[in-house]
């Protein structure tokens, strides 16, 4: 065990243990444990394998910023052990290693095979031969990713969703400058939100002797009623929304003020063996120490660039970790009193050097020190191998920038800071602490508060004295600006040559050898760079690794680094399941009124549009056969339904429609094609006048919405005095067609039924079984029928009375099946089967439906009248087949060999006894008895031309 | 012709028997075992299991109860008639943008200054008709009146995580502060065309095509079980469906 | 796109509630020449900068109105309902 004695720091509860599995072997931990501190403390170095070489990596960041503790958490792909707390009898295992963790074949790759897997080999390798790209492809698909999905749908779904949330105040970032900008603003009045991603607030400065006042803090934020979201991960920017993930749930925050207070990242170095495990952040080393009090190694070498790596090897050195020496690649430290606390400590302290190759196969067995030249080369001599089983490097920080990147700031590079730094932050939000170059805990407080306070103040929240703070805090933070110089590190080699890698991206396998290989193919550009080698696309998204590819490609291109700039910051700034994205799956369904009753009916329920319907109850040509025999009911409550009032109504549809209804006489029907100035058809459906104010216009199910749209653009460009009001899902409708339905009809009404009183296209209002109904005699389906339109609420009374009462004139109830077999028997087109964007009514046959001899203009007269001028190109025409194949739709018409139309519907009809169908042909060819090839899956189908309705060409039985 | 055909409450007897108008998704409230009650003519969900435990829903988490019975009648014209017309009937009330008003037991809902949605109480709807198409008729200007009791369903989301359950549903902000009792919205809930009413408190009328009765239950008991909720009758309410109190406050 | 768009009737909703309407382009008066009619079915202006266009407040009242929009920053300066 590598536990250090307790520290009242820590966040362990060592009184509570906690046990889990890691490839099947038992770990003990503690409550507040990560599975990360747990495994460090069982002396498990080796947590993972990196993506291309299969090198064994270890905890570098602890602080969930790096990828090499990727493992798999019950079945979970990907989560990050160092950050995830453990909960007994979890089931944690490595991913990207084959057979097992501590022997991986693919390591072959990085013993052996490097030389041949310079970047962009995959494309120079595997292009030729071409017809072995299948094989290739399955064998590198097989060999790319790090975890593995369950192989079973139900075991990786899982139940996600979204939450939007309005806020006053999103605070992106729990550290100190963030949990007091949260503080002050609610302070203040407003409703904030934090998000933090750490597994507890509190940031870089839970660390150290200020732990217990930070832990403070965090209570006061959540006392003063700030909405705490942790550990959660902010994705980015969009348009305002911030997409913070936690667990199952996907926060859609969108606030009126956002302070980022992102922190910084620490860097690493470059060096050879740089990634092996043992070669740790100073941060991360650290936090293992004083949260988890985790040794993070028995004897170290700090190798470091800034300040922060003196502070770290004092507060390791406390922490009992015997500390072999410091290499500090600066002459002399910003802060020389760090210095003298070193060697007061009787610990080495080595200016002017750096560490430049860690020595180890699996682990870090020692490290090798070497003063550096004025270009950062280690000189020759003074290089000396030094036994330690811990290297803690820092290169510095750097500010977090990608969320304000994305959110719309810029990015300058600061020589002082020796990183690209925000600036000019969009309206609205604010960066406070290391973010913004505020990184003492004094500073961070102060950038902390005013950014709470102008957020509230901008929401006129807070009063007089709260500007007077806020005045003071500027005041106090300008007198306390302080910029810590970092001496920008180079990569530092070896005087006797490149014996191992040394890694600039450790996501993605990138060697700072790779880079500059890249950049001599002429990838000499940032963005080049990143897509031809995928240097900051992996897991970490640059965090580890943006810096080190800047400053290579400046070195190796001769650029200032200023002019290197860098790649454009996307969503997702951290790594998120996809199922998180996809939310809850939200597929709104309609469905009719008697819904309940075709299920029980046996209803085969597909969908139809946006809705629910049944395509048929089980035996769709016996549903066809009792249409025309006895009676058949059909739920069409589907159909679109409007009501189109007002004193203009008339003139209104006159101009929407190529025929006329303003003469139409109430309680009259007629048939309507609607178009567009382009002349093309786009719905149909009947209108029934109800009084001389009113038109009842129905449309097609799925064009429902449209039409309502289409009509109420119109409307909002012509100055009429027309309503519109959509009754679609109010009223239930109902097809009762057959021989037999006005023997049906007469018996659950009042109305007289008969032929004279209620013609063919008449209208009529009545109740039906006491249920009020507008009766529509219309024949969709050919033969005598009515349409039943009635509240939905009453709608299962009326379809089980017509049900009952039909029975013995052997009604059955039939789907949209049997129903496109009857009206195909009659040529009666569905606007977007049988037409399509190029259709027009002239050339689907309906002719009579255009009065171009009406006065006033109408929606798409142009466009039609042109065609009609030009003649007509193609024809909408039935057809027959003889031998009882059915052509599939959409099959070619082909004429001399060439495809000259198109089969846009085909059936059997049991009645006729032969196929029956809809195509469009060359108008040449639209004659009766014309011969008419088919192209259909390689076969050739002859078909003849049939112009007027297969049944009942003279509308006898409709009309009868 | 009259609009009669949109209204339920015309029904009449036939054979001895006057159907009763019900829910569009009746069949799965059966399915789920629901206690049904006849109520102002209404075939209504009385209760799932206990009244009881379904109200402890409604005051310590969420409860979801189909109020699909509620009238709803829809008020058309030119701005002026509108706001004449409804100052008449609730009580000299001017209406304003995203803010509703409760006259008498009725909500006057403002979709736009030419539209103006009444919700009422079941056993008021005839009666409320009546009086807006008598005042439309007076209007001077044409004013059209179109029953949509059964156009749209409603679902009351009742408790301290009602907002919680809608935000799993809709981008609305539903903070006091923005959307106060009495705010209306006409917005997307759940991908769908809806409107919002923030009866008072933590009670909320979510009103919808009656299309989308099944799938919308589906979400919303979906979200409240979530929660902690359940879905709910309407003795759970605490409220007969007689009184203004379904309807009302 | 999540942005937010002010329908003048409802007041602010997400982007998504709406549908668009594309560029306002006046329907001519009179009959037009067979080129003006392909034009004005056909050909838009497609401007990177302010365009007056439609919405549709689809998910909300159902209304048509007229927005100002920078095209190329999503910016919606002005937003009204057609003069009647």
């Amino acid at each position: 065990m590598s536990r250090l004695p307790p520290n009242p720091h820590e966040r362990i509860d060592r009184g509570r243990p906690v046990s889990f599995s890691f490839d099947g072997e038992r770990i003990d931990a503690f409550e507040g444990d990560t599975i990360g501190s747990a495994l460090q403390a069982g002396d498990h170095r080796v947590l993972s394998r990196s993506f291309k070489y299969h090198r064994p990596r270890g905890l570098f960041c602890c602080a969930g910023q790096c990828p090499n503790c990727l493992v798999d958490v019950d079945g979970w792909p990907g989560v990050r052990a160092c950050t995830e707390p453990v909960r007994e009898g979890m089931e944690v295992a490595h991913m990207n290693a084959a057979p097992s963790l501590r022997f991986d074949v693919m390591r072959a790759t990085d013993i052996f095979g490097s030389r041949l897997t310079p970047p962009g080999f995959y494309y120079k390798t595997f292009i030729r031969p071409r017809r072995l790209w299948p094989l290739y492809e399955k064998v590198l698909r097989n060999a790319a990713g790090l975890g593995r999905l369950a192989r079973r749908q139900a075991k990786r779904e899982w139940r996600t969703e979204y939450r939007r949330r309005h806020a006053d105040v999103l605070v992106i970032g729990g550290g100190v400058a963030g949990m007091t900008a949260a503080l002050r603003a609610a302070e203040l009045g407003a409703d904030v939100v934090l998000a933090d991603d750490g597994p507890e607030l509190g940031g870089a400065e839970l660390v150290g002797d200020q732990a217990a006042a930070t832990r403070d803090l965090g209570l006061r934020v959540r006392a003063a009623g700030v909405e705490v979201l942790a550990p959660a991960a902010a994705l980015g920017f969009f348009d305002g929304i911030v997409p913070v993930w936690s667990q199952s749930t996907l926060h859609q925050v969108r606030a009126h003020r956002q302070i980022a207070a992102t922190g910084s990242i620490e860097q690493p170095l470059m060096f050879e063996g740089n990634d092996l495990p043992g070669v740790m952040l100073c941060s991360g080393a650290e936090r293992l120490a004083s949260l988890y009090g985790v040794r993070p190694g028995k004897a170290a070498v700090v190798a470091t660039t800034a300040d922060r790596g003196l502070e770290s090897a004092l507060a390791l050195h406390e922490a009992g970790v015997e500390i072999v020496g410091v290499a500090d690649a600066r002459p002399r430290a910003t802060d020389e009193e760090l210095s003298a606390r070193i060697e007061r400590a009787h610990i080495p302290l080595w200016r002017g050097s750096a560490v430049v190759r860690a020595i180890g196969r699996r682990r870090v067995m020692g490290a090798v020190v070497a003063e550096l030249d004025r270009e950062g080369r280690a000189l020759p001599d003074t290089e000396h191998d030094l036994n330690c089983d811990l290297v803690a490097v820092s290169g510095g920080t750097i500010p977090a920038t990608s969320l304000l990147l994305q959110a719309g700031a810029k990015a300058r590079w600061d020589e002082g800071a020796g990183a690209y730094v925000p600036e000019r932050t969009p309206p609205g939000i604010e960066a406070a602490g290391a973010v913004a170059g505020h990184r003492s805990r004094r500073q961070a407080e102060l950038s902390g508060a005013i950014a709470g306070a102008e957020a509230a103040l901008s929401l006129e929240l807070g009063g007089e004295a709260d500007r007077s703070r806020l005045e003071a805090d500027r005041a106090a933070l300008d007198a306390g600006a302080e910029f810590t110089t970092e001496l920008v590190p180079a990569p530092a080699a070896s005087a006797r040559g490149r014996h191992e890698k040394c890694f600039a991206c450790l996501c993605e396998d990138v060697t700072t050898d790779d880079i500059s290989y890249s950049i001599e193919e002429g990838f000499d550009s940032l963005e080049l760079l990143k897509r031809y080698t995928t240097v900051t696309m992996g897991p970490c998204q640059g965090r580890m690794c943006q810096l080190a590819a800047i400053r290579q490609t400046a070195a190796d291109t001769g650029a200032a680094v200023a002019d290197v700039g860098i790649t454009t910051a996307r969503p997702p700034w951290s790594t998120v399941p996809m199922g998180v994205l996809a939310g809850r799956p939200f597929e709104p369904a309609k469905r009719s009124a008697v819904h309940g009753r075709h299920r029980e009916l046996g209803g085969n329920v597909l969908w139809a549009g946006d809705w629910r319907r049944p395509y048929d109850y089980g035996d769709p040509k016996a549903e066809v056969m009792a249409v025309h025999e006895g009676a058949g009911l059909i739920d069409v409550s589907t159909l679109g339904k409007l009501i189109v009032a007002g004193p203009d109504a008339g003139g209104f549809l006159n101009r929407l429609y190529p025929n006329r209804f303003d003469n139409l006489k109430p309680g009259r029907i007629r048939y309507g094609v609607l178009g567009d100035d382009a002349g093309r058809i786009t719905d149909d459906g009947t209108v029934c006048r109800l009084d001389d104010d009113s038109f009842y216009v129905t449309t097609t199910s799925s064009g429902a919405d449209a039409v309502e749209a289409w009509f109420a653009w119109w409307l909002a460009e012509w100055d009429m005095d027309v309503h519109l009001t959509d009754v679609s899902q109010g009223l239930a409708a109902f097809n009762l067609a057959g021989p037999r339905s006005r023997e049906i009809l007469a018996g659950l009404t009042g109305l007289d039924p008969s032929n004279e009183s209620f013609s063919y296209l008449d209208g009529k209002r009545t109740d039906v079984a006491g249920v009020p109904c507008l009766l529509l005699r219309i024949g969709f389906v050919g033969e005598l029928g009515y349409e039943l339109h009635c509240p939905a609420a009453l709608a299962e009374h009326l379809w089980d009375t017509i049900l009952v009462a039909g029975a013995p004139h052997g009604i059955r109830p039939f789907g949209l099946e049997p129903q496109r077999v009857l009206r195909l028997q009659k040529l009666h087109i569905l606007v977007g089967q049988d037409t399509d964007a190029e259709s027009n009514p002239l050339e689907a046959a309906m002719p009579w439906i255009v009065k171009f001899d009406k006065e006033e203009d109408f929606i798409g007269r142009w466009a039609l009248e042109a065609v009609s001028e030009r003649g007509m190109e193609n024809m909408l025409v039935g057809f027959t087949l003889a031998d009882g194949v059915v052509p599939n739709e959409g099959a070619a018409v082909l004429a001399d060999g060439q495809p000259v139309g198109r089969v846009t519907s085909s059936r059997f009809s049991p009645l006729l006894e032969r196929t029956i169908g809809m195509a469009w042909v060359p108008a040449a060819l639209a004659e009766d008895g014309s011969s008419i090839t088919l192209a259909d899956d390689g076969r050739r189908l002859r078909a003849t031309v049939h112009t007027a309705p297969f049944y009942d060409p003279d509308q006898e039985r409709l009309r009868g | 012709m009259s609009f009669e055909f949109l209204a339920p409450d015309a029904a009449t007897i036939a054979e001895g028997r006057r159907p009763e108008p019900r829910s569009p998704i009746e069949w799965a409230h059966r399915d789920a075992g629901a206690r049904l009650e006849i109520r102002a003519g209404w075939r209504v969900v009385a209760a799932y299991g206990t009244a009881r435990a379904e109200a402890a829903a409604c005051s310590s988490s969420v409860g979801v109860a189909d109020l699909s019975f509620l009238g709803k009648l829809e008020l058309q014209g030119k701005p002026a008639s509108v706001a004449a017309i409804v100052a008449e009937l609730a009580e000299g009330a001017a209406l304003a943008p995203g803010q509703a008003t409760l006259s008498e037991g009725v909500w006057w809902c403002p979709i736009s200054a030419r539209r103006v949605l009444a919700v009422t109480p079941p056993e008021a709807t005839a009666s409320v008709r009546d009086a807006v198409e008598a005042a439309a008729a007076r209007a001077p200007e044409y004013v059209s009146v179109t029953e949509l009791t059964t156009a749209l369903c409603s679902n009351a989301v009742v408790g301290p995580l009602a907002r919680e359950a809608l935000a799993r549903t809709t981008a609305l902000d539903l903070r006091p502060r923005r959307f106060p009792e009495a705010g209306f919205a006409p917005v997307s809930v759940a991908r769908t065309p809806g409107m919002i009413l923030r009866q008072r408190g933590d009670r909320f009328l979510h009103l919808f095509g009656a299309g989308y009765a099944d799938y919308m239950w589906t979400v919303f008991v979906d979200a409240a079980t979530q929660l902690g909720g359940r879905a709910v009758g309407t003795e759970a309410l605490g409220a007969s469906v007689g009184g203004k109190a379904v309807a009302g406050a | 796109m999540s942005f937010l768009l002010s329908c003048p009737n409802c007041g602010e909703r997400e982007v998504t509630d709406f549908a668009y309407g594309g560029e306002v382009v006046p329907r001519p008066s009179t009959k037009p020449s067979e080129r003006d009619l392909n034009a004005y079915n056909y050909f838009r202006r497609n401007v990177a900068g302010i365009q007056r266009e439609w919405w549709y407040h689809r998910s909300g009242c159902r209304a048509w109105f007229l927005a100002e929009r920078d095209t190329t920053t999503n910016e919606v300066r002005w937003v009204g309902l057609p003069e009647r």
